[in-house]
């Protein structure tokens, strides 16, 4: 066994070269934790997680779902925000994997979704148009209720191991985490309250994409980066930057120019 | 439950949309009355529908004391639930003393109050009162929060000017579409268009989609791919 170096408190010294993808992993974690001690931007996490997933799991693509009230599959963060994605996201609504998973609390595992022809035409029509042959749903789950789903896509059938299953599971376990979490910021405990903030934040981002891409002449994807973007920087919520551009606080120049974090980073 | 004798205020049997969200809320929830009213952020109130005269003495309680659930549910956006008004020692943010003042010899032992926003745009309340002292949760809160949904979107027709003439079930109110995201990201492009507010902006997207006759939800994708601006003297 490779004898470790100690630290001056006697503490083991992890080598100094986890792989890359054990870093991000770790990366996810840590975030989640930070946003329980720094307050916390559900919105935000649904955003890092649909980004992890394509990273770590080595998907196409991502997407994270949540349940309305009125028991429709809401799209709350994607990998990519083209409306292409989100419209084979949301089409789900009549049927795809990602409602038999809701319904089923169940995983629905589509290795190759050109044996699947039957089961949901128009989703796998819409699906193989976009070059995908392979789609994964895992339940947001708790205790006996589903709340929603993580869908995955990749372009060769076969493409995710019983492994990357499992870590996928891990990541839509750490979304439902991160709905309860609002319980700690709102006074509300009740999920239905929890599960509509989180539901409305996602509009005032739309609300917000809307604004920047008029004020600048963006699409979509390239508002919602200024968001992100300048979220990450000045260490702010997603859901927060996107509420003070509708209100008019935030001007483009605070978006693109230099930002101050919080803690003076 | 309902069915305790109280008349309509109006004399209209249950016929716009958000007369019958209230309705249906006494139907399906444990309370005894409900009322949905218009709020601003300067501090403008107006009721817009009651299911009876109690109900519409808490909405004018709230209006004119300037405190209460509604009011409470409307300023942080999110549910205020009070299943015994005269509990001892309530949270501070619930002392609302005109309020209990104004209200004390009403009937009313519980309220929940939702707020009625659509993303950033905060339209008003719903306010529940009950008889009875007792919770709202589990299942009854999350069939209440649905009705809050529904009424989100039927406040913004009625802003609109648009409910009285629409005969839509409470079903197609909360139809599928009124979620797109498109809808909301045309409401960003119009209140920069018209250099207007939100709440503005969403009520000026409905109306133009009522007025042309077309689906709201293809009007905010004809805005978002900018094949359709609103000008100043746009309506």
């Amino acid at each position: 066994m490779t004898e470790h170096p100690t630290d001056r408190e006697g503490g083991v010294v992890v080598p100094q070269e986890p792989t890359g993808r054990e870093h991000r992993l770790a990366d996810v974690f840590v975030t989640l934790a930070d946003t329980l001690v720094n307050g916390f931007d559900v919105v935000g996490l649904f955003d890092d997680l649909a980004g992890a997933c394509v990273e770590l799991l080595e998907v196409t693509a991502a997407g994270l779902m949540l349940v309305d009230p009125a028991g429709r599959l809401r799209v709350m963060a994607s990998s990519n925000e083209r409306s292409r994605l989100l419209e084979l996201l949301e089409i789900q609504n009549d049927a795809g994997p990602c409602l038999d998973c809701y319904h089923s609390g169940q995983a629905v595992v589509v290795a190759d979704l050109a044996g699947t022809n039957g089961r949901w035409p128009e989703f796998s029509q819409e699906a193989g148009r976009f070059g995908f042959a392979a789609v994964y749903a895992l339940p947001m789950r708790l205790r006996d209720e589903t709340i929603g789903a993580l869908n995955l896509f990749h372009q060769r059938p076969n493409a995710i191991s019983d492994a990357g299953l499992r870590l996928a599971q891990a990541f839509a376990d750490v979304a439902t985490i991160g709905i309860l979490q609002q319980r700690a910021v709102q006074r509300s405990t009740d999920l239905a309250g929890q599960l509509q903030t989180a539901l409305n934040s996602r509009l005032i981002i739309e609300q917000a994409k809307g604004v920047l891409a008029e004020r600048e002449n963006l699409d979509m994807p390239d508002a919602f980066e200024m968001l992100r973007g300048y979220s990450r920087r000045a260490g702010r919520k997603l859901s927060e930057v996107a509420a003070a551009v509708v209100a008019g606080e935030l001007t483009t120049d605070d978006l693109t120019g230099p930002a101050t974090r919080p803690d003076g980073r | 439950m309902g069915g305790d004798g109280r008349a309509p205020v109006d004399g209209r049997s249950r016929g716009s949309v958000l007369e019958r969200i209230c309705h249906a809320c006494i139907d399906a929830l444990p309370i005894s009355g409900a009322a949905v009213s218009l709020m601003t952020a300067d501090g403008h109130r107006g009721v817009a529908v009651a299911t009876d005269d109690v109900a519409r003495l808490v909405e004018d309680a709230q209006f004119t004391t300037g405190e209460g659930p509604g009011v409470a549910a409307f300023e942080t956006g999110s549910p205020v639930l009070v299943p015994d008004l005269d509990a001892p020692r309530p949270p501070a943010e619930h002392a609302w003393p005109a309020f209990r003042e104004a209200t004390s010899r009403l009937e009313v032992c519980a309220v929940f109050a939702f707020p009625l926003r659509l993303g950033a745009a905060s339209l008003g309340a719903l306010t529940l009162y009950h008889v009875e002292v007792g919770d709202l949760k589990g299942a009854n809160l999350a069939t209440a929060v649905r009705f809050a949904d529904a009424a989100s979107f039927a406040l913004l027709d009625f802003i609109a000017g648009i409910s009285d003439r629409v005969e839509a079930s409470p079903s197609s109110v909360s139809d599928a579409e009124y979620f797109r995201s498109e809808i909301y990201q045309a409401a960003g492009m119009v209140m920069e268009q018209l250099g207007v507010n939100i709440e503005v902006a969403m009520v000026r997207l409905r109306s133009h989609a009522f007025s042309t006759g077309r689906p709201t939800g293809d009007v905010a994708r004809d805005i978002v791919h900018r094949r359709l601006r609103f000008k100043e003297d746009n309506d």
